[in-house]
């Protein structure tokens, strides 16, 4: 790219000139003399007609690049649009002495290390488009695989790659194996692609499920093609004319292909025990499948870019995607270990734990890929059943009875029963499904959503909190209803508030849901890198003004709770409402002590990143174009329309973000004391157990995030300190002698803390 | 940045040129050699034109003032925007690109200035643009300017690389108009 300069440049200018003159050719000037007759439409109500002599003569009352454009064609569809004899746009343009079509001997013998280069080649081909690349720059470039597709075969008979020759017997022992292994793979592909197309996920962003017209099989029944795998094994096993270690390796690709496609069809069940094993079993082939791929002939020959120009696109053939047979084991491996693990989220401890669950799986790097994300939610939603065994009311009640309700009497399920319109627990029922039917798409958003892309993830919840503000208005006016009928004491202490306090219970936990998924927007934006240096001290900042109204919050859940405990006696003394009221009360505290951590180590970062700010260690930008009011409209967009918490104005986030009162010394005393205190938080977080901590089912990995954001804040606690002996060095006068490193996103502990590397300069 | 490029000498004085449509025949070959060397799929003369003939005065041309060769262009538009929020008049950079030889001297933050400043001169809110996560040039260059990185977009191009939503307000929030205002009457 880099070596041509304008000399290049101006040779390629030379082949784009815009004619103008009436000398161009007719546009019918290939067809000789007569244009071709008009097509023959068959539909009612429709006359074709010739418009060609209309067309050109209003065509040339026009400039050249003069522009008709109907208002609603948009920029989208003006780049879909195709220039007719430009090889890198039109797919039926052919160089000089090209031919259409590839010419391969199909009945060509292959070596058997041909077959398994072959093979292993299709193996990188399918791991490709797991990650995204589509299936015509992928499987379907190969030459085989479209001798199967076309013409769509309705039984294995019309499967040979010889379709010359009276086939079953013909057929050589090494391409009735490769034929087996790619009617596998095929079969493996269109459980894959269904399974994909049924759930949420983002077209080319994230996989590309487009056929190109062609059927992945749908006509031959998995069974069948497993049988002819088998038989091919055993037949396989009997010959004597291969050498022992090419042998063993085809018959491994046969096993391991059976294998793969019978775990694709079992992976959607929700009720079938052992699919963990089935997916370790599939990791087993693992290592012999790479120890053997050396013995593998590549055949370049079978793969072809032209394969394209068959497939049902507009878009000319793109080259063949390259992806190594490292890369593809690698990819294979994971996807086996992460499907491994997603099934365990069958497996329902309570709402909190499916949760962390969720959100942590999707936070494992490299993200798990498309198919186990879209296994994940199948399993979560698929039929509308709850983890193939829960309603979503039990989901949701139990979540509101672990956050607000314990033992509460508006989710008493005989409420139900109650059928005289003036009884108080006919209308808790009735008010409490409202607002069921109110919050249940919200909330189950939630899980939706952290089940995306980490970019869609953030640009999702951007949009969401909106719903959630609203959700929260409704709720409280739900909530001011139902006191009528639950006949509500209210606290009534002078020394809090001259107001009664009321519970607001449906309120409240869709306040917690929202803060939290705030305090998500803002750490996913460290993630993802979206904030510049000198953005930091302000977004840290904001994220402990999140956790700090969250802990404030927590605590006047709290309250009410402990408040409800006469009110509850008689329902607390149950086993049932016992445990609720425990479960709450364990819920409430572990809350608290992870917005402790978070706002403790997130005022720390304010603070120091403020100080390094002040002292000009970081970049600042000229920025001639903005001022601090219209960046922090830009910033703060998802949150200006949130009603609660309140935004803060600019100039007052900016002095409280600066804190131009305090010396550099005395901020950073204050962020070694919050660093420290995030310090303890983290280590008691560590020490809790997966039913404390609410991450049952995936304890290792929230321990294993816990320690990672621990060793981050150890070493904030070190850069803290340094810079802190820097200043006192200088006395106040002279230069600071430092750089400050800020690590990129995956070199740092933890993504979610932007701790800066100071080093001291000579 | 090249060595070759380092050695490359700038011509002392370089001429920019604000596009319009009789330019056509003169200037689109080399906007579109220029451009297309960036891409690995080439934009069709639709999308070109797409663009220069509605917004042809947002279009910048950087040129050699001897040999007329063209060293750099930037191709933008200028719309009322309408989707989750009140609508805004946005303006949207396009196209941005400067001959190899000649990068590191400016040209492309002079070009993006003088589309900028064409923006503001009618009235626009706001202005956005996507950059690739890789090319580090160009976000510094905005970046320098006062843009924000607003999201990020998973794959966004067709070699499987992400890209950055950038974003710069040209007004507070509460004095966007979404429409040209005064400008046309």
């Amino acid at each position: 790219m880099h070596s041509d300069g304008v000399s290049v440049l101006s040779q390629q200018v030379a082949g784009l000139g815009i004619d103008d003159g009436p000398n161009k050719p007719s546009a019918f000037g290939a067809y000789e003399q007569e244009p071709p007759s008009a097509p023959k439409l068959q539909s009612k109500g429709v006359i074709a007609m010739d418009i060609t002599e209309q067309f050109t003569n209003a065509a040339q009352k026009l400039d050249v690049g003069q522009l008709i454009k109907d208002p609603d064609f948009t920029l989208f569809e003006s780049v879909g649009a195709l220039e007719i004899m430009d090889p890198k746009m039109d797919s039926g343009f052919l160089e000089p002495g090209e031919t259409m079509e590839d010419d391969y001997d199909f009945s060509q013998a292959l070596l058997p290390e041909e077959i398994i280069g072959i093979i292993d080649q299709l193996l990188c081909h399918e791991m490709a488009w797991h990650m995204g690349y589509p299936l015509s720059q992928t499987i379907f470039t190969s030459l085989y695989i479209d001798r199967l597709l076309m013409p769509t075969p309705t039984s294995l008979e019309q499967t040979y790659f010889d379709k010359g020759g009276s086939c079953s017997v013909d057929e050589p022992l090494t391409l009735q194996v490769l034929r087996a292994y790619c009617l596998g793979l095929i079969k493996t592909c269109w459980f894959v692609n269904n399974r994909v197309r049924s759930e949420h996920y983002y077209e080319e962003e994230d996989f590309v499920t487009h056929t190109y017209n062609r059927s992945l099989l749908d006509r031959l029944d998995h069974e069948q093609i497993l049988k002819l795998l088998e038989e091919t094994i055993e037949l396989l096993s009997g010959s004597d004319k291969m050498l022992p270690e090419v042998k063993s390796a085809l018959s491994c690709r046969l096993r391991f292909r059976a294998k793969f496609l019978r775990t694709v069809e079992m992976a959607p069940s929700r009720t079938t025990p052992g699919l963990k094993a089935v997916w370790n079993e599939l990791l087993d082939f693992l290592p012999e499948l790479k120890l053997s791929s050396k013995l593998g002939k590549p055949v370049p020959k079978s793969f072809s870019v032209k394969v394209q120009r068959k497939l049902a696109s507009t878009v000319p053939p793109r080259p063949i995607a390259q992806v190594s047979q490292e890369a593809a084991f690698d990819h294979l491996e994971r996807l086996c270990r992460d499907a491994s693990v997603v099934v365990e989220v069958l497996e329902y401890h309570d709402s909190h734990s499916l949760f962390t669950f969720v959100m942590l799986f999707q936070a494992r790097k490299p993200q798990p890929s498309v198919y186990v994300r879209t296994l994940l939610q199948h399993y979560l939603f698929g039929d509308m059943i709850i983890l193939g065994t829960m309603s979503i009311r039990q989901i949701i009640d139990e979540d509101l009875a672990s956050t607000v309700l314990p033992a509460n009497k508006l989710l008493d399920r005989g409420n139900d029963d109650i059928e005289v319109p003036t009884d108080p627990r006919f209308n808790m029922a009735s008010r409490m499904e409202l607002f069921r039917s109110r919050a249940a798409g919200t909330y189950l958003d939630i899980l939706r959503t952290i089940c995306q892309n980490r970019c869609r993830i953030r640009r999702t919840l951007c949009h969401t909190i909106s719903d959630w503000d609203n959700l929260q208005l409704d709720a409280e006016e739900i909530d001011q209803d139902l006191r009528q009928f639950t006949k509500e004491e209210p606290i009534v202490d002078r020394a809090i508030s001259s107001e009664p306090i009321y519970a607001f219970p449906l309120s409240s936990w869709a306040y917690f849901y929202k803060l939290r998924q705030m305090e998500w927007i803002v750490q996913m934006g460290f993630e993802l890198e979206i904030y510049q240096p000198d953005e930091l001290p302000t977004m840290y900042w904001y994220l402990q003004y999140l956790a700090k109204t969250r802990a404030r919050h927590l605590e006047r859940i709290r309250a009410c709770l402990m408040r409800n405990v006469s009110a509850s006696r008689s329902r607390i003394r149950t086993t049932q409402g016992g445990d609720e009221y425990t479960t709450a009360l364990a819920f409430n505290n572990f809350s608290t002590l992870e917005a402790a951590a978070t706002y403790g180590f997130a005022d720390a970062l304010s603070s120091l990143f403020a100080v390094l700010a002040r002292l000009s260690l970081l970049p600042v930008l000229p920025r001639p174009y903005s001022d601090a009011a219209t960046r922090y409209d830009v910033r703060m967009k998802p949150f200006l329309s949130i009603s609660l918490p309140e935004p803060i104005p600019p100039a007052e986030l900016e002095e409280l973000v600066a804190q131009p009162r305090e010396s550099p010394l005395a901020l950073l005393s204050f962020a070694a004391e919050s660093v420290a205190a995030a310090k303890r938080a983290f280590e008691i977080l560590a020490k809790l157990g997966p039913a404390e901590a609410f991450c049952q089912g995936y304890h290792e990995g929230w321990a294993q995030n816990v320690r990672e954001s621990l060793k981050a804040c150890i070493f904030a606690g070190v850069s803290i300190a340094a810079v802190k002996r820097a200043v006192e060095a200088t006395g106040g006068k002279g230069q600071i002698r430092l750089r400050v490193d800020i690590p990129k996103a995956g070199e740092r502990y933890h993504d979610w803390w932007v701790v800066p590397k100071v080093v001291p300069l000579a | 940045m090249t060595e070759e490029a380092k050695s490359t000498e700038l011509p002392s004085e370089l001429r920019y040129i604000q596009y319009e449509h009789a330019l056509e025949k003169q200037y689109l070959p080399s906007i579109r050699a220029l451009i297309s060397k960036d891409l690995s799929e080439p934009y069709s003369i639709y999308v070109y034109r797409y663009f220069l003939y509605q917004w042809g005065d947002l279009c910048y041309m950087a040129l050699d003032p001897k040999t007329n060769t063209m060293i750099g262009v930037v191709v933008c538009k200028l719309e009322t925007h309408q989707s989750h929020s009140p609508p805004t008049l946005r303006g949207y950079i396009a196209m941005l690109a400067v001959s190899s030889t000649h990068r590191n001297h400016g040209i492309a933050t002079t070009l993006v200035r003088k589309a900028i400043d064409a923006m503001i001169a009618r009235n626009a809110d706001e202005v956005v643009l996507e950059t690739e996560e890789t090319n580090i040039p160009a976000m510094k260059l905005y970046e320098r300017l006062g843009f924000l990185r607003s999201k990020k977009l998973h794959r966004y191009y067709l070699n499987g690389n992400s890209a950055y939503r950038l974003v710069l307000h040209l007004k507070r929030t509460q004095d966007m108009v979404g429409d040209v205002g005064s400008w046309v009457r």
